[in-house]
């Protein structure tokens, strides 16, 4: 308990720290606001942003955050089903794969700005079109990894199970889904901020409005950088938070459960 | 007339054969073994016990294996016979679930095959009466020994009561003493069971030590090259030092070494 108070108190040192030699250089090399803001430049605009009253129509930094989120959240489980249900087909049949795999591979080469246009040209450029590309952004990695689990699994398990019922149900439900509890959880995490990268990054080609991922590239369009700045923090303490909380449930989980170990 | 046979193999055969080449792994095996008996194979390394103790299990062989002769469970094809539960399987190793505990392991079985709540709860309890796992029903498995955890296997293996045991070299990862400590334990299980068993294993000591009769198979293509009635009485700690015993253990290693060749 000690050593994890003292380790909190080393990282507040250092953000600390970090922040006064940032306040200073930025003075003391007189860089200005629209390259890069000083610390106080920032507090200001968080005080403005989070503390005073705004009018009705205004939308702030962390509702466009939020909003974002949302839509990372929505992309993600949407993935994680898709996914899961993708591994298994591609675990179970060597055609499909090989059908299957240049395609998924390709939705990883290509990066998502370039891909976003051609999607939206078909699906249009509204708020489907955002989820599916942020949907399929994510299947790779977890349908890839679900197929591996599945084929990992020693044989002999698959055999004794098959000793006691032929129904491949039976099979999912005692020893398949509990031995996927590890990959999935492991994947969450890494899906978790991906998910996030991919919200943001889907925003700007597309004409969806509330995202903060287009509040930044608006900002930066009409250089309100302290703006930009803030997001960027928002959007990054959020995405270390839901990491965080997803170590510390696969932790628990495995720890406790001990799902897919033998 | 009911058939006192439980498995009957007739000029069993299997062939891979792929485009890249072609291995004739058993060759004309024909044996059978009477209900309630304790029976060993033993044969060189590789020489395809495992290919053998899979096909009498009904289990999937790779696609490139060709079957040939008749395999006859309880009357029924293997895969029948083990869709009705007519056989139990324990393998080399103890293959229990570490998200289950020794109670739910021995319990996994039964859940599969549905058997309603207070059935399960008391078999469970008899099972692990029997197998004195009482005090070790909410371990988990990774906390038992070895042969702890082969114990588990075998009575999650014997809670749906089939006729059939099939053991695939459940004690090779043993110590001495824990394998004799099992040895005796099996012993005790089947003679208060009244299972037919079927023993793989590459241990002659083991074979003579636990059965009634030890099939002794070639190297591959594998055929059987003797079978030898063990005729010593149970229980067999008391045989040990006897030069019986030891004739027997040196016939099969006799046979063994000629069937190697």
């Amino acid at each position: 308990m000690g050593g994890k108070i003292k380790q909190i108190l080393i990282i507040i040192f250092v953000l600390v720290l970090i922040i006064l030699i940032w306040e200073f250089l930025i003075n003391y090399f007189e860089v200005p606001k629209r390259i890069v803001p000083k610390p106080s430049d920032l507090y200001i605009f968080i005080k403005k942003e989070f503390f005073l009253q705004h009018s009705v129509r205004y939308q702030s930094v962390l509702t466009k955050t939020i909003f974002s989120l949302r839509d990372a959240f929505i992309g993600f489980v949407i993935a994680l089903i898709v996914g899961l249900g993708l591994g298994i087909v591609l675990a179970h049949s060597k055609v499909i794969y090989s059908l299957l795999f240049p395609l998924l591979f390709l939705t990883q080469l290509i990066p998502v700005p370039a891909l976003a246009p051609v999607i939206a040209t078909m699906l249009g450029y509204g708020y489907p079109t955002k989820i599916f590309i942020i949907t399929l952004f994510l299947i790779f990695p977890i349908s890839i990894a679900v197929k591996n689990c599945i084929l990992n699994i020693p044989l002999s398990y698959k055999d004794l199970i098959s000793t006691y019922s032929i129904k491949r149900v039976k099979k999912y439900r005692y020893l398949i889904f509990p031995s996927l509890v590890p990959t999935l959880l492991s994947q969450m995490k890494v899906l978790s901020t991906a998910s996030i990268v991919a919200t943001i990054i889907t925003e700007l080609p597309l004409s969806v409005k509330g995202g903060i991922g287009k509040d930044i590239y608006n900002s930066f369009n009409n250089q309100m950088i302290p703006r930009v700045w803030v997001s960027v923090i928002l959007i990054s303490i959020a995405s270390l938070t839901i990491f965080e909380g997803i170590t510390i449930l696969e932790k628990y989980i495995n720890t406790k459960y001990k799902y897919g170990e033998y | 007339m009911v058939s006192t046979k439980i498995i009957e193999v007739k000029n069993l055969g299997a062939i891979f054969d792929s485009k890249d080449k072609r291995l004739e792994v058993l060759k004309d095996i024909t044996f059978s073994i009477n209900k309630g008996s304790f029976v060993s194979i033993i044969g060189p390394s590789g020489c395809g016990k495992s290919t053998l103790f899979r096909l009498l299990c009904g289990l999937p062989t790779k696609d490139d294996c060709k079957i040939e002769g008749k395999i006859s469970i309880n009357g029924k094809k293997p895969q029948t016979a083990r869709e009705s539960r007519d056989i139990g399987l324990v393998l080399q190793k103890p293959t229990l679930l570490e998200w289950r505990t020794v109670r739910q392991n021995i319990q996994l079985p039964l859940e599969i095959m549905g058997y309603s709540k207070n059935t399960i709860e008391k078999k469970t309890k008899d099972l692990l009466k029997k197998l004195d796992l009482e005090e070790y029903s909410h371990y988990r498995p990774s906390e038992l020994s070895g042969g702890m955890q082969q114990k588990v296997s075998i009575g999650r293996a014997l809670g749906y009561n089939p006729e059939l045991l099939l053991m695939d070299e459940p004690f090779v990862a043993l110590d001495e003493i824990n394998r004799r400590r099992m040895n005796n334990e099996i012993i005790n299980i089947w003679e208060k069971t009244k299972k037919t068993i079927l023993f793989v294993t590459h241990s002659i000591e083991e074979s003579v030590y636990l059965s009634q009769s030890v099939i002794v198979l070639t190297k591959k293509p594998s055929t059987i090259y003797k079978k030898i009635d063990i005729e010593l009485p149970y229980p067999r700690s008391n045989q040990e030092n006897s030069s019986t015993y030891f004739k027997y253990i040196k016939e099969i290693r006799k046979y063994l070494n000629e069937a190697s060749n």
